[in-house]
């Protein structure tokens, strides 16, 4: 029997498991991100201080064992491919080696636009950049995009009094719940709570329960985070549930109508605005996929570029098409557990958005308003 | 904010815990109950606070009532006033759904009774009056907690009337009484008289008697709860999703895994509230006695939620006239209500009437039956509630049939993911429910090697809480 005084009672163990519980939750919080996380998106998400940006400022994030965010959303241990993933954060806490310099482009966008798991000279902004010549800052952000707010209070700060910006939307923006009618997402995130929910020993007990419940020794119900299709070739590919949905109306009238606004607002200041159409995975893929249920998104996004009244690169076709012929050679041009594109993807866009930055440069090379390539086409 | 969460292990409990025992006097502790219980109730929704606010003001008024009159119809109206003023909350927000089911059968009746057109359009109008006061009602959720501390303040109200109980002149200790957090969501019902000895003596209580006990309690029930009980529920609830395609064997372990369930999911949060209130010096009454031991109807209901079967006998089947007039009737009466007690659903009301009929069938047929080896009543009983609880955990009536037969008629079928861990679970459940002491018999004064154990099942559900496996109570529908 334990004794009154003893340390091995109920009374006194049990309530200091408890504490050194707590005590092991904060102190994990001080310890390197990539012990408790599967890839900086994640990480990036719930962590600060920032300036601005995303990434806690001057921070680089380096993880030898990242995997894709499809494989993480739907618990599937089997699906992962392990591969290296390294961000350097600027003082901003954007996804730039630099904080300073002299910059002639912003490139705004999502997590297409960080580049995901690319090395930072194969992100989007650096193959434009090699492309074009221009200097891009990289002002994207994961899962959002800055508002027009942050993005005239990044040019003052860039000290910068034209060029070009950029801005890299998704299919999925136009089927998905918008916050707001007034900006794409306006919310700012309060840190202080995200701070605090961010936990790494969550993460790592996630990890252990995410373990058990992995479909086999019990039911996964994460698993319809994620739909699995199978490729002509026999490859298993994940796919982002919510890029099966169609687009709204609504939403497309509504982007024309955001970039009508923000054009006028960049005109004034002495940039010029284009806007690159990104397809989802599944918009590049579903074509290729028997049985697949087929979406209106490109559509929607052909929709959207004839309403514009600025440069428009639509990627769509060029990288279905794309996706098409390198399939025939078994490779892939999005990783198969995640929603990204990878390296090969990045440069059938980049290829695109440099002929369109081109042709619209060439028939105008100031900052009038012309009609670009692929909207002609397509008229 | 559940037993089970981060926020109430972390935050809520330590702060409750450690301001309760700086403050010194009786008064204060109240107070302070009052407000924990408070705090802890508003996390579901602030706005019910109100609604528990008003039930414990109406009940302690009532209490006041009796101190002050003596005379027959004084008293009578402080008994039936506060009583329908409690029992119209509870039905309001909890049976409003009754009007469904209740439209759903008057259907039915008209076809069956072959009443004419004109009545029958009369009926339906009826019902779709009340239907559509219930669109009107729709935001109206369900207020967590509210068929127990209904029952709390009724209780309260009876035995004051009846002169078991003195009514509390102080708001607080009333208010702490009703609002005490451990037992608020889900029980178990205590009785005033159950804790007013304790109540009386908060500001004496001792810190540290019962604080070993308290601790033992909190995670034997947080591992029934969150190790057994939520192992269980996530295996057979996505089995039950595709219950079409159950086979035998299938419906079987689902329903064996289901009793298990809600015993130890039940039982654990009874023991933590057990716990817990020991840690503010408080000693609540047992809720479960090894109910799968129960060797008979009679010995189930003395042996399962002890503190609700009991509420019922006291307060429901004894003023019907008990085992002295109507009998039979008396116990059809009560468990009927017993069963749509927990909710407005024909098989929460077919469950209380199965319970019901067993009963009427041990009280007519007790000598035959004890006859029988103790061994086979024990497992006989078992199988009796084994399908208790299928027609309790069915989504309809349709469903229970269907259970029920593909657990009787060899039908092939395909089994659900994770049978194997169920499996272990229900071995280990089984086990424990069958053949070892339950938490009331065991010693809490434990050596070190138990106290040892009992960290790292903490530590194990500590895991499994972090990591985003929780589920609520089941009886937090209820």
């Amino acid at each position: 029997m334990a004794t009154r005084n003893s340390i091995l009672r109920c009374g006194y163990l049990l309530p200091r498991v408890l504490l050194l519980w707590a005590l092991l939750d904060v102190m994990l919080r001080f310890a390197p991100a990539q012990w408790s996380t599967f890839r900086a998106s994640e990480y990036a998400m719930v962590t600060g201080p920032h300036d601005m940006g995303p990434y806690r400022t001057n921070f680089t994030y380096q993880n030898p064992h990242a995997y894709g965010d499809l494989a993480s959303l739907s618990n599937c241990i089997d699906c992962r491919r392990y591969r290296p993933m390294i961000i350097h954060a600027d003082g901003r806490g954007f996804a730039n080696t630099q904080s300073s310099g002299s910059y002639n482009a912003i490139l705004v966008g999502d997590s297409f636009g960080i580049g995901a798991e690319q090395p930072s000279d194969a992100t989007l902004g650096s193959q434009i950049s090699q492309r074009t010549g221009l200097s891009i800052y990289n002002a994207c952000w994961p899962g959002r995009t800055i508002t027009r707010e942050q993005l005239m209070e990044l040019i003052d700060q860039l000290g910068m009094t034209g060029g070009t910006v950029f801005y890299e939307l998704m299919d999925r923006s136009l089927g998905s719940v918008l916050s707001s009618e007034e900006d794409p997402a306006p919310l700012r995130i309060n840190q202080w709570s995200k701070n605090a929910e961010y936990s790494p020993l969550a993460n790592l007990s996630r990890q252990i329960v995410g373990r058990l419940h992995n479909g086999q020794l019990m039911p996964n119900p994460d698993l319809a985070n994620a739909a699995r299709k199978t490729l002509p070739d026999g490859q298993t590919i994940l796919f982002f549930n919510e890029d099966l949905q169609n687009a709204t109306p609504r939403k497309t009238a509504f982007f024309a109508k955001y970039f009508r606004v923000l054009n006028k607002e960049l005109h004034q200041r002495g940039f010029r605005l284009i806007v690159i159409l990104v397809p989802s995975k599944y918009t590049v893929y579903q074509p290729l996929i028997k049985d697949a249920r087929g979406t209106n998104k490109s559509k929607a996004m052909r929709e959207l570029e004839n309403q514009l009244d600025v440069p428009v690169a639509n990627t769509t076709t060029a990288l279905q098409q794309a996706a098409a012929e390198a399939l025939k050679h078994g490779e892939l041009l999005y990783w198969p557990d995640d929603t990204h594109w990878n390296a090969e993807g990045v440069r059938v866009a980049a290829a695109q958005i440099q002929s369109e930055y081109l042709a619209d440069f060439s028939q105008r090379p100031g900052i009038a308003k012309v009609k670009s390539v692929s909207q002609k086409r397509v008229r | 904010m559940l037993f089970n969460s981060r926020v109430f292990l972390f935050a809520f409990l330590p702060v409750a815990y450690f301001v309760f025992w700086k403050l010194s006097s009786k008064q204060l502790r109240y107070m302070w109950l009052t407000i924990a219980g408070y705090v802890f109730y508003s996390f579901w929704n602030y706005k019910f606070c109100a609604i528990m606010a008003f039930s414990t003001l109406v009940s302690y008024t009532a209490g006041i009532g009796f101190l002050h009159f003596q005379d027959s119809l004084h008293r009578k109206l402080c008994l039936i006033v506060p009583i329908v003023v409690d029992l119209s909350l509870l039905s309001f927000f909890k049976y409003l759904g009754i009007w469904n089911f209740a439209f759903s059968s008057g259907e039915w009746l008209t076809s069956l009774w072959g009443m004419d057109a004109a009545s029958s359009l009369l009926w339906k109008f009826h019902f779709h009056s009340f239907l559509w006061s219930r669109t009107l009602l729709e935001g109206a959720l369900l207020p967590v907690g509210i068929s127990f501390y209904t029952f709390h303040t009724i209780s309260y109200i009876v035995d004051s009337y009846r002169g078991t109980i003195k009514p509390t002149k102080n708001i607080f200790e009333f208010a702490g009484y009703v609002a005490l957090f451990p037992q608020l969501i889900a029980g178990p019902i205590v009785r005033f008289r159950q804790v007013e000895d304790d109540l009386e003596h908060l500001d004496t209580a001792d810190r540290r008697s019962g604080l070993d006990i308290g601790w033992s309690y909190l995670v034997i029930g947080l591992i029934k709860k969150v190790l057994i009980a939520d192992t269980i529920a996530a295996i057979i609830n996505p089995g039950l999703g595709s219950f079409s395609t159950l086979g035998t064997a299938g419906a079987w372990l689902c329903a064996l895994g289901y009793t298990y369930q809600i015993y130890f999911d039940f039982s654990g949060y009874s023991d933590m509230a057990v716990g817990l209130a020991h840690m503010f010096g408080i000693r609540l009454p047992p809720n479960f006695n090894s109910p799968y031991k129960a060797i008979d109807p009679s010995d189930f209901w003395r042996r399962w939620h002890i503190s609700l079967s009991t509420c019922l006998r006291d307060y429901l089947y004894i003023p019907l006239g008990g085992n002295r007039n109507g009998m039979y009737r008396n116990l059809l009466i009560t468990m009927l209500l017993g069963g749509i007690w927990h909710g407005a659903n024909w098989t929460f009301l077919v469950w209380g009437g199965y319970h019901g009929g067993l009963l009427i069938l041990y009280k007519s047929f007790h000598e035959q039956w004890d006859a029988l080896p103790t061994i086979l009543r024990r497992g006989a009983m078992f199988l009796l509630s084994i399908i208790g609880w299928v027609i309790f955990r069915a989504e309809s009536f349709a469903m229970a049939t269907q259970w029920l037969r593909k657990m009787f008629y060899p039908t092939s079928g395909y089994m659900f993911t994770g049978a194997v861990v169920l499996l272990a679970c229900v071995a280990v459940a089984a086990a424990i429910a069958h053949a070892a002491p339950n938490t009331f018999e065991i010693s809490h004064q434990r050596s070190p090697r138990a106290a040892c154990a009992l960290a790292a099942g903490l530590v194990c559900c500590l895991i499994m809480i972090t990591g985003g496996q929780r589920s609520p109570f089941l009886y937090f529908q209820f």
